[in-house]
């Protein structure tokens, strides 16, 4: 059974990358060109909303209830248990310092299972997961999908995350929690993320004349912003280069 | 061949003098031109920390008839936000085939939405601290700003922001974007806007009627 899953998860992993590798585009194509599934994508997002009216929302107005340092904890632990993804990604990317620091962090916080963070400063390890790791090794982000439940992605970002959860050692080191605690780990996480970002979202939600065109920019300028340090700098600020010809 | 060897040092000299002549000529240049875009660096940074001292003030803070603190942002987004670039880019490439009429009605909205939107969302802003990090030109039209906002409540973690400036010749600075963990309001609202756009095949009023509509909101929403 294990080898059976582990071979599916394989024949998806090397499909996902080559249609990314196939369905690369420039980066000054427009962004409807990024977007060839979009009506089918925009029928995901409305049941993304949904789920989010029903379930993700109100958690995240609960979270937001609680006192600041239980939230400021939650936040902190879903952090502290993507380091490990981000050490085994720096090295894969051939950051070595950042590789320590995470695992540097990662080792210290652990005393509090991460529910404290005892390395506070502004020396922090940047993240990076297998998708910046796609990036950094040439591969196109390929098309921009809406997944249920999982919200915006493009092919690369999604097989990227794919790879984190299959490999991340924090799965390794929480083996002997119970099943229940590894299972309740990814809901806390989108919980803890929508309280983060609770008012920004929904300002994409209840503010905006096309929800779908606006959580789809955003999605795109947060993913760049990541990518920034595997890609090559950009002398100028392309996407504002039309300010100036109108 | 002798009168190759006598020509080639020579020609060698003169090379030699052209080249330290232009050197010395770059570093004028450079050296000329360095006092010039530090002082717009620090204009740039000022801007900010006067703009942030603006809103700061009690006159803003503690004010709290709506419709006196809408003139007091429309005051400051006059003068501190290049308001008709950023109108222009928000609309993309269909600016250009808006007719004049649209181009008026839009500029008229986006301006009535900015504003309300700011009022609307003032609380939220207050709470928030900039501390500048750094300043910098990015190509010959571009200066950013970079810092980090602390929220005073403590509620959200530490953010990093860019102010984003439009550095022409004989022009004043003027604020065109400001970008909050690498997401730009103006890159934002310039996709959204040309997405609703392009799906009702490059009709501009289609844009006009929504703004219509989120007006229409906004008013509702203060007034309750």
């Amino acid at each position: 059974m294990m080898r059976y899953s582990l071979a599916s998860f394989c024949v998806l992993l090397c499909t996902l990358i080559m249609l990314a590798a196939c369905t690369d585009y420039p980066t000054a194509d427009l962004q409807a060109r990024k977007d060839p599934f979009e009506e089918g994508n925009r029928a995901v997002f409305a049941f993304n909303l949904g789920v989010d009216d029903v379930v993700t929302e109100p958690a995240a107005a609960g979270l937001r209830k609680l006192p600041r340092n239980i939230q400021r904890s939650v936040r902190s632990h879903v952090e502290w248990g993507s380091l490990p993804s981000t050490a085994v990604n720096s090295v894969l990317q051939g950051k070595a310092e950042n590789a320590a620091l995470a695992s540097l962090t990662f080792a210290v916080n652990g005393l509090t299972l991460g529910l404290a963070d005892l390395m506070e400063g502004d020396d922090r390890p940047e993240y990076e997961d297998f998708g910046q790791t796609l990036a950094s090794g040439g591969f196109g982000e390929g098309p921009y999908l809406v997944v249920p439940l999982l919200g915006s992605q493009t092919v690369r970002s999604l097989t990227g995350w794919g790879v984190d959860l299959a490999l991340n050692p924090y799965g390794r080191v929480t083996a002997g929690a119970p099943q229940s605690v590894r299972v309740a780990s990814v809901p806390v996480a989108a919980v803890s993320s929508r309280a983060t970002y609770f008012d920004a979202i929904n300002n994409i939600k209840y503010n905006s004349l096309d929800p779908y065109a606006k959580a789809r920019s955003a999605f795109y300028q947060q993913r760049d912003g990541l990518l920034r340090n595997n890609l090559p700098a950009q002398e100028t600020d392309d996407r504002f280069d039309n300010f100036f010809e109108n | 061949m002798t009168a190759f060897a006598a020509i080639l040092p020579l020609s060698c000299r003169a090379v030699e003098r052209w080249r330290r002549c232009f050197a010395a000529m770059i570093v004028i240049t450079c050296l000329s031109t360095l006092p010039a875009q530090a002082d717009r660096l620090e204009q740039a940074t000022a801007l900010v920390t006067d703009l942030l001292s603006a809103l700061d003030t009690k006159e803003v803070t503690q004010q709290t008839d709506r419709d006196k603190r809408h003139m007091l942002l429309s005051g400051l987004l006059e003068t501190y936000f290049d308001v008709d670039g950023i109108t222009r880019f928000t609309a993309g490439q269909y600016w250009r085939v808006a007719t004049d009429q649209q181009k008026q009605e839009y500029s008229r909205l986006f301006k009535m939405v900015l504003i309300s939107e700011a009022n609307t969302r003032f609380a939220q802003i207050s709470n928030l601290e900039f501390r500048p990090v750094s300043t910098e030109a990015r190509g010959d039209r571009l200066i950013l700003v970079t810092g980090i906002v602390r929220d005073i409540t403590g509620e959200f973690p530490d953010a990093q922001i860019i102010w984003r400036m439009a550095d022409l010749p004989d022009s004043e600075l003027k604020i065109i974007d400001i970008e909050l963990e690498n997401i730009s309001m103006l890159k934002t609202q310039q996709d959204e806007n040309t997405a609703l756009i392009r799906r009702s095949g490059g009709d501009f009023s289609v844009l006009i009627d929504a703004m219509h509509s989120r007006i229409a909101a906004l008013e509702t929403a203060a007034s309750s």
